[in-house]
């Protein structure tokens, strides 16, 4: 019978994690050592796994939609003593399509998803 | 004031004592059907709705700044003319045409843009602010709460590293501001919209299926679709105002009067070389429809579009505008390969308006889902 308490505790090695084989301990001291000396280590963007490929680390795959989105909402603020000397602006030009093709055109629309 | 800086008669304006007074705009009520339409361009703002009786209103105002330092000097034209202004931080800036009419005036400077290549201006530190009082003025008050409306928005270039997502929140965080239910829609898809391209298939006509183009001021936004549904999107930045800047390098003739001569004289079907700025236009445009043919090759053959039959191609917007465009499009076609088999390409009945319509059929659509 397998001993499955001897396999629980053997220390999990995360798929597409650190690549076996890694000086870890030597890793640790360079980093420490870089920061004791007050030399900056080049910051990567993302976190740092998958072998350390530089090209994967590059993409940052962080949703920032909700702090773009607040940032949106901030544009729409108005600041300081802001005025202008018009209400409404712009020429006017009247157009006729044809209506049958527009009819049919919002009759598609309708039915279409977003 | 000191008139060597302003020169009353070269601007066209009166003094304090002869200022001509302004009628008040007779204002006829309109029953609009709910949905509105606007296209935030480069180049111009131009608002849609439609009337009971089918008419579309387009609403323009031309998308241009002259900037203006707070002084007794500015302070002074400004009251002995008509011009419109937003007054934001120390700056004055004159909207719309009378800013392309002041900078030729004056002869130097040059009038800012709150949006560049088709998103607000980076480099305009003022711009949203300045957007906002003109896209506000232009679009006015909903006809319904929450009324729908469709914004035209680019597609990501396809020639810079661009993001169009910051844009597109931010305007339609304005247009909720005001009262609308705001949605953005594909720019070059409007034109779609608009002129409905049909392919030929062995099952008959097939409606809303083509290819749709919108030749804008800081953009080419150029669109796959099929029955209605957008295949394939994406966008050029080099458009009217690279002609433009290109024509103007090449010359040395500022960019305000290249687009003085190209809207008043261009005709791209007559290789005038007698005239070096027509004849840099004439250059420069050719060189933009062929980038927008290549492009179209490439990304239609990259991601492996494909539609049966032949199909449409329609094409809109202000950069398209000048005599013989279609023309020069076509024969461009002719001399390249593409996935498809075109069998007629369409100038739209109003390339100006083409995507403000587009763009107010696609919210009016909205409203009929809205009110099923």
């Amino acid at each position: 019978m397998a001993d499955y308490r001897k396999r629980s505790q053997e220390p999990v090695v995360p798929k597409n994690s650190l690549q076996v084989g890694l000086d870890l301990n030597a890793l640790a001291d360079l980093i420490a050592n870089k920061v004791s000396e007050g030399i900056e280590i080049p910051q990567q963007s993302g976190i740092m796994y998958k072998g350390f490929s530089t090209d994967e680390n590059a993409k940052d795959s962080f949703d920032d939609t909700f702090s773009m989105d607040q940032l949106a909402k901030s544009m729409v603020v108005q600041r300081g003593d802001n005025s202008s000397n018009f209400e409404d602006l712009g020429g006017v030009k009247e157009t006729k399509q044809d209506d049958k093709q527009t009819k049919n055109t919002i009759d598609l629309l309708s039915d279409l998803e977003d | 004031m000191s008139e060597d800086i302003f020169d009353a008669e070269e601007l066209g304006i009166g003094t304090p004592e002869t200022k001509t007074e302004v009628k008040a705009e007779v204002k006829v009520e309109k029953k609009y059907k709910p949905g509105v339409g606007v296209d935030v361009g480069t180049s111009n703002i131009v608002v849609a709705r439609q009337t009971e009786d089918g008419t579309f209103i387009n609403r323009f105002h031309r998308d241009m700044l002259y900037p203006l330092d707070v002084s007794e000097e500015a302070i002074d034209l400004l009251d002995r003319s008509d011009y419109l202004y937003v007054k934001v931080g120390k700056k004055y800036y004159i909207v719309g045409e009378d800013a392309l009419r002041l900078v030729n005036a004056i002869g130097r400077g040059e009038v800012v843009r709150p949006m560049q290549d088709g998103i607000l201006n980076p480099n305009l530190k003022e711009s949203s602010e300045l957007l906002f009082y003109i896209i506000k003025a232009v679009v006015g008050d909903p006809v319904v709460p929450n009324e729908p409306l469709r914004f035209s928005v680019p597609a990501n270039p396809v020639d810079k590293d661009l993001d169009n997502r910051f844009h597109e929140m931010v305007l339609k965080n304005f247009f909720t501001q005001m009262g609308y239910d705001a949605k953005p829609v594909n720019e070059a898809m409007c034109v779609a919209y608009d002129c409905a391209p049909t392919a030929k298939t062995d099952e008959g006509d097939m409606p809303l299926t083509g290819i749709a183009i919108s030749c804008g001021g800081g953009m080419t936004n150029v669109a796959l679709c099929l029955k209605g549904m957008n295949l394939n999107a994406f966008s050029i930045t080099k458009s009217g105002d690279y002609i433009d800047d290109q024509a103007s390098k090449a010359t040395g003739v500022a960019s305000s009067k290249i687009i003085k001569q190209k809207e008043k004289n261009l005709d791209l079907g007559s290789f005038d070389m007698s005239d070096r700025v027509l004849a840099a236009l004439r250059i420069y445009y050719q060189e933009t429809i062929n980038r927008i043919i290549f492009h179209m090759a490439k990304e239609f053959q990259d991601k492996n579009a494909e539609v049966d039959g032949e199909i449409e191609v329609v094409i809109a917007g202000g950069t398209s505008m000048p005599t013989g465009y279609c023309e020069m499009f076509k024969q461009c076609l002719d001399d390249s390969e593409l996935p498809f088999d075109v069998w007629n390409v369409r100038h739209s009945n109003t390339p100006f308006y083409s995507v403000s319509q587009g763009s107010c059929i696609r919210a009016q659509a909205d409203y009929r889902k809205k009110s099923k």
